[in-house]
């Protein structure tokens, strides 16, 4: 497969892949107006049938819910025609699974973990016997999907799985044996895409596949529903294969090929995430404008009040900002061209701390009501917080995002390096050769023809870019392959990366629209965009100069020295 | 002979809508301002005794179509009878109270006459030497005023409640029966009625509570129903339901109060996320205290609300189940 | 069966309306539409008849272009084909004349039945199904709540008030108009929202309905229509006025004492 293009990893390297990320991707007017009667219908649906409070409280999704949605056909968007689905784009399909996680996080869960990741693999890499076996019970809803890879020991780092799948010679199955944990669907799937451990060639070489493992499969057990902080209407459940005889037509793609598998799903998958923290932003902006124009105190609504608006404005920005970064990265998705890993990643940390950001002041903003179980927040603040941590951590995201995007910049400089004998020395040659290798596009550090009204959000986006750049060199001229340990300055680098893309989510968003309606239109777009990218140059700035100048080995001491004696062991009193 | 204003009479087995007499007052009150008399027409089969009975009703006249044809309502035999009593007569206004019955034939009768129909208007009033009918549009959100030109005969449906029938004035002398003997040959009925009959009697009967707290549209969706059974229970109330709510489903039929569901009159009537269309109200008006919750200021509910709250009822709700468990 | 069912945009429940400069209809720019209510449940209805006797369900729709929107709506809920009649250049409360484009659309159509709701929540006349049936010579039913179809004739039930019916029989073709909540309506699947796009809207002209400009000039009208307006308030309830908590507290301390129902 030719190395496909990534807009952050070139500007890792110091270039602007303008043509990745304009003009603002657009889904065609049909799609459009199917989405808008889609929508409706959900939303009708949820009106009628789904009490999310009710949800909350008894622990689980009325089989009605599911039956009716079933029958609305959402389980089978992602699914191609020929499989007995809808075949809609990535667009198309988080712009559903968004409405549904703003009706209820439990069921934008449960969708997820059977849409998003449950029967991604087999989309992916399924064999057309596999797709045609499987796919049209999953559409139908008659069938639910989980993704089965997290285990005891192996959550964040999950090429540590210890479960294994040995190919039985004489019948030529596998034997599938293991635990997994905090399988979502766990509970009542039918489907299950289980990541498991094979021997290789002669030497036995352990290396990931994965398989279709089915309910009726002897041996496949679910254990009890966990009991969990929020999303109380997903189900959670330990899964055990003992013994489990899984035909060797289950391997989904190539054997040995699983954590490839895995990681594409989830590249995926966290979009879909993403796509729900913009859902969920944006109904707590609604809950919170609500309150504080209805709530008077001193005599006035207390939307009135600076700190108040202050509140409001962040929500809105935060919403803003993600819808602009995830569908602009579906967008992506939807062009097949490019490699889209770490735009997914920062959409799903960007999206899920935006939405914990926001239920926590929509908590503050209805005071003491918000604190009450009779309202939504509190509920909302249990819902939201999981996203923070399923899907990848988002540390393990900011480390990835750091790293896969220094990945490529370090190899060359490798190269380069043993050229040159002196390696990291000069460079300038350095940029050129990086450059030089994306020659056959057009490649430039500026961005062009952006509309006149957004010159000062793209002047600074183009000197921010240049400074992630030049902070990348640093770091990897300084601590090359030992830079993996440095997560103080991955988190910056990262940190930097991930408002950077913020910033051209938004601006290609709003030069879309200039373009289209003229700046009179689209002034209240222009202010949040103009107030976003304001903040993030500055935060970019921040993380640029404390990746030299900083006070990490401090901190680092701190974190040692307390986990050397236990815990806080400087009692002031007593 | 003819007639001024002709008014259509209602019944039933001989027996009268009470609506009519709403439609005379229509009528006298009209009359008064145009120097006109009015006239009743009662349409139906052995109807004589009623005959008798409209002529202490205050009108001039009272016009009889008695004929096999019409011993049941159907619009093709009202209609029919009506547009050769009207061609007859030639009145200058012909006035309905808006039932359902009317709203089925009378549209028809309208186009048979080529005549249009106001439907369903609240009042009318005088603008210089112009009779300008007024009707609700938009759910009673907004008035329309509409004015006849040339002859008539004009024809107007007034809405049930419009007119007080304790308004009737009677005082005069009685008036004279006379039958009409119309050829109903030519009209053919081509509706069978097969049964007129109430429906299966409620499981829940509203008219005997004592409170009812009654949730509309305005609840926004099923989920929300919860909230208000809290504020029924911490009043110690029935729910009742604005027709929208229980179409949904949200709520079960039995709990539907207004013109085709029930007529209740509690001490106290809660109308939360009730606009108070015509249909509502009929069915609660003559509740003793009636409190009104609703976000729109204009909402046609707090004409008739005793206590108004202009408010989102999720915000005040919550604040009124805990006011009373507190009191 | 071929059943037509007349359906109409309106704008939705909860607009904020406000009335034009010339008081003659509100302000349309910022307003949302959606299909009228009592529309919907006719529109459910022909399709479970559909389901149960075969046929085609045909929706007809008069209104500017913006309707599209309502037919694929109906379209995605399983109607066959669609009639629109743009009425952008002859836009009338006339009921007569809407009722005669309507009579001419369904005079194309060998329809068994036509089903309209029973009134619009916008000028809420509820007399254009029963005008219509009488345009097209056919017999009629108002307000009903429950069809059974039989050989060459249904059986209706009609709503009345205060919770009694009529039952009535009628020979087919007839129009019948549909009360609100005569079943639940469906919602539009993702399937037949796919679906609809292969479905035929057909556009007619006046003179596709064999009309000229002359048929649709409403000023001979004897009824005319003269200004719209925000009621008057007759009696006002008194306000209760304050934040929530202060509001739950005055209402239910005069309910105590003023009202007296405790
Ligand atoms: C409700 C729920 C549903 C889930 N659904 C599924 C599912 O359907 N399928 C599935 O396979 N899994 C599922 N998971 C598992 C989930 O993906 C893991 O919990 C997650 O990946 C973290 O793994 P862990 O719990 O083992 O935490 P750990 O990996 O132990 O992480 C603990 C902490 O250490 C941090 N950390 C770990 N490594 C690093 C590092 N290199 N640098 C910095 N910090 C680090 C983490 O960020 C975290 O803060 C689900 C979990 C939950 C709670
Ligand atoms: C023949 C016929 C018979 C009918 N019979 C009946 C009948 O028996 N009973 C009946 O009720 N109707 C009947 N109707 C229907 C009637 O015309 C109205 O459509 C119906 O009463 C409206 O119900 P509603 O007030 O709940 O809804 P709407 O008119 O939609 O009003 C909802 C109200 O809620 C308010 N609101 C919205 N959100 C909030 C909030 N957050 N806080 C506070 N307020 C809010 C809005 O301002 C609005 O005023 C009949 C209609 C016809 C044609």
């Amino acid at each position: 497969m030719p190395e496909q293009l990534s807009f952050c990893k070139s500007l890792f390297a110091g270039a602007i892949e303008q043509e990745i990320v304009f003009p603002y991707p657009r889904i065609d007017a049909e799609e459009e107006e199917n989405l808008s009667m889609i929508l409706d219908s959900l939303r009708q649906f949820a009106k009628d049938h789904v009490n999310s409070s009710e949800i909350d409280r008894s622990g689980e999704i009325p089989k009605e819910i599911l039956g009716g949605l079933a029958e609305l056909g959402v389980f089978g968007m992602s699914i191609p025609e020929e499989y007995g689905g809808y075949g809609f784009s990535s667009t198309a399909y988080n712009r559903v699974f968004e409405e549904m996680a703003a009706i209820d996080a439990s069921l934008a869960v449960t969708m997820g973990g059977h849409q998003s990741i449950g029967l991604k693999a087999l989309l992916l890499h399924g064999s057309e016997e596999q797709k045609k076996r499987y796919l049209p019970k999953l559409a139908s809803g008659e069938w639910f999907a989980a993704f089965a890879l997290t285990e005891p020991g192996a959550g964040s780092d999950a090429a540590g799985i210890q479960t294994t799948a040995v190919k039985d010679e004489s019948s030529g199955d596998y034997i599938l044996n293991g635990n997994k944990i905090w399988i979502t669907n766990g509970g009542f799937a039918d489907f299950f895409t289980v990541f498991a451990k094979t021997p290789m060639g002669d030497g036995g070489e352990m290396k990931i596949s994965a398989f279709a493992v089915t309910r009726d499969m002897e041996g496949v057990a679910s254990g009890k529903e966990e009991e969990k902080l929020g999303i109380h209407g997903s189900s959670t459940t330990e899964l055990t294969f003992d013994n489990v005889r899984v035909p060797a037509s289950n391997l989904i793609g190539p054997l040995g090929k699983g954590f490839k598998v895995a990681m594409e799903v989830l590249n995926s998958g966290r979009l879909g995430l993403a796509a729900a923290c913009a859902g969920g932003t944006k109904k707590l902006t609604a809950l919170s404008v609500d309150h504080a124009m209805n709530r008077k105190q001193f005599n006035t609504p207390i939307a009135n009040f600076e700190m108040i608006q202050g509140k409001i404005s962040d929500m809105v920005v935060d919403a803003f900002v993600v819808e602009s970064m995830v569908y602009l990265t579906t967008g992506l998705i939807d062009r097949g061209d490019v490699d889209y890993s770490l735009e997914s990643a920062i959409c799903k940390v960007y999206g899920s701390e935006a939405a914990w950001r926001t239920v926590s002041e929509a908590m503050q903003i209805a005071g003491g009501l918000g604190y009450s179980a009779e309202y939504p927040y509190e509920q909302a603040l249990r819902d939201v917080r999981i996203n923070l941590i399923f899907e990848g951590t988002n540390e393990v995201l900011r480390a990835f995002i750091a790293l896969a995007g220094m990945q490529e910049h370090g190899e060359y400089l490798k190269k380069v390096g043993k050229a040159l004998q002196n390696p990291l020395a000069d460079l300038g040659v350095l940029t050129d050769y990086t450059l030089g290798r994306i020659k056959s596009r057009v490649s430039t550090n500026r961005l062009e023809d952006v509309h006149s009204a957004l010159s000062e959000q793209t002047g600074k986006f183009e000197e921010y870019a240049k400074e992630l750049h030049v902070a990348v060199e640093k770091v990897l001229t300084k601590y090359r392959k030992d830079v993996i340990h440095q997560e103080f300055l991955l988190q910056r680098i990262s940190d930097m990366v991930i408002d950077l893309f913020a910033m051209v989510s938004v601006i290609t968003r709003l030069d879309s629209m200039l373009k289209e309606k003229g700046e009179d239109n689209v002034q209240r777009e222009l202010t949040i965009c103009q107030t976003f990218c304001e903040d993030a140059w500055r935060r970019i700035r921040r993380n640029s100069r404390q990746i030299e100048n900083n006070i990490d080995a401090s901190r680092k001491k701190i974190a040692e020295s307390t986990c050397e004696t236990g815990g806080y062991d400087l009692d002031l009193i007593g | 002979m003819s007639v001024d204003i002709l008014v259509v009479a209602e019944q039933r087995d001989g027996v009268l809508n009470r609506s009519t007499l709403e439609a005379v007052v229509a009528g006298q009150e009209l009359g008064k301002q145009l120097g006109k008399e009015v006239a009743l027409v009662a349409l139906g089969k052995g109807i004589s005794s009623l005959a008798e009975e409209l002529t202490s009703k205050g009108v001039k006249e009272v016009l009889t179509v008695d004929d096999d044809k019409l011993s049941d309502y159907t619009p093709d035999g009202y209609a029919g009878a009506l547009q050769q009593v009207i061609a007859a007569e030639n009145p200058a206004y012909v006035l309905f109270s808006h039932t359902y019955t009317v709203r089925d034939y009378a549209p028809k009768l309208a186009m048979k006459l080529e005549r249009p129909l106001v439907s369903d208007c609240v009042r009318y009033k005088m603008d210089g030497n112009a009779l300008v009918f007024v009707r609700q549009v938009f759910q009673g959100k907004i008035d329309a005023d509409f004015t006849f030109e040339g002859d008539g005969p004009h024809l107007v449906s007034f809405q049930v409640g419009a007119f007080n029938a304790d308004n009737l004035e009677t005082s005069g002398a009685a008036g004279a029966v006379r039958n009409l003997s119309l050829s109903m040959d030519n009209v053919e009925i081509r509706t069978k009625v097969l049964d007129v009959f109430e429906g299966v009697k409620q499981e829940v009967d509203l008219s005997k509570a004592d409170r009812i707290v009654s949730v509309g549209r305005g609840v926004k969706k099923s989920e929300n129903i919860e909230m208000m059974k809290d504020l029924a229970a911490a009043l110690g109330a029935e729910m009742g339901a604005s027709r929208p709510v229980c179409d949904d489903g949200w709520l079960p039929l039995d709990r539907q109060v207004g013109s085709s569901g029930q007529t209740v009159a509690p001490k106290l009537y809660f109308a939360v996320g009730i606009s108070g269309a015509i249909q509502h109200i009929v069915g609660m008006k003559n509740s003793g205290t009636i409190v009104a919750i609703n976000k729109d200021p204009h909402a046609p509910i707090f004409d008739i609300a005793d206590y108004g709250i202009v408010a989102d009822l999720f915000e005040v709700i919550p604040e009124v189940i805990s006011a009373l468990k507190e009191s | 069966m071929k059943i037509i069912v007349c359906m109409k945009q309106v704008p939705v429940q909860d607009s904020l309306l406000k009335i034009t400069d010339d008081s003659r209809w509100v302000q349309e720019a910022e307003l949302n539409y959606e299909i009228n209510e009592s529309d919907h449940y006719a529109l459910e209805t022909a399709l479970l008849l559909k389901e149960e006797h075969g046929g085609e369900v045909v929706i007809l729709t008069m209104g500017p272009r913006r309707v599209k929107e309502a037919i694929k709506q109906g379209l995605a809920k399983g109607a066959d084909r669609a009639l629109h009649i743009n009425n952008e250049s002859f836009t009338t409360l006339d009921i007569f004349i809407n009722a005669k484009l309507l009579a001419a659309a369904i005079q194309q159509e060998e329809a068994d039945l036509v089903l309209t709701g029973l009134q619009t929540d916008d000028y809420g006349f509820g007399q254009t199904g029963v005008i219509l049936a009488e345009k097209l010579g056919l017999p009629h039913a108002s307000i009903v709540m429950e069809i059974l179809k039989q050989d060459g004739s249904i059986k209706v039930k009609r709503e009345m008030e205060s919770g009694w019916f009529q039952s009535v029989e009628l020979p087919l073709p007839a129009l019948l108009t549909i009360q609100s909540g005569i079943s639940q309506i469906r919602y539009a699947t993702i399937k037949g929202i796919m679906m609809a796009k292969k479905k035929e809207i057909k556009e007619l002209s006046l003179s596709d309905l064999g009309l000229a400009e002359g048929d649709v000039d409403d000023s001979t009208s004897s009824l005319k229509f003269h200004k719209l307006y925000v009621p008057e308030k007759t009696k006002q309830a008194e306000l209760l006025e304050g934040d929530p908590k202060d509001v739950a507290a005055q209402l239910v301390h005069k309910l105590k004492n003023e009202a007296k129902v405790f």
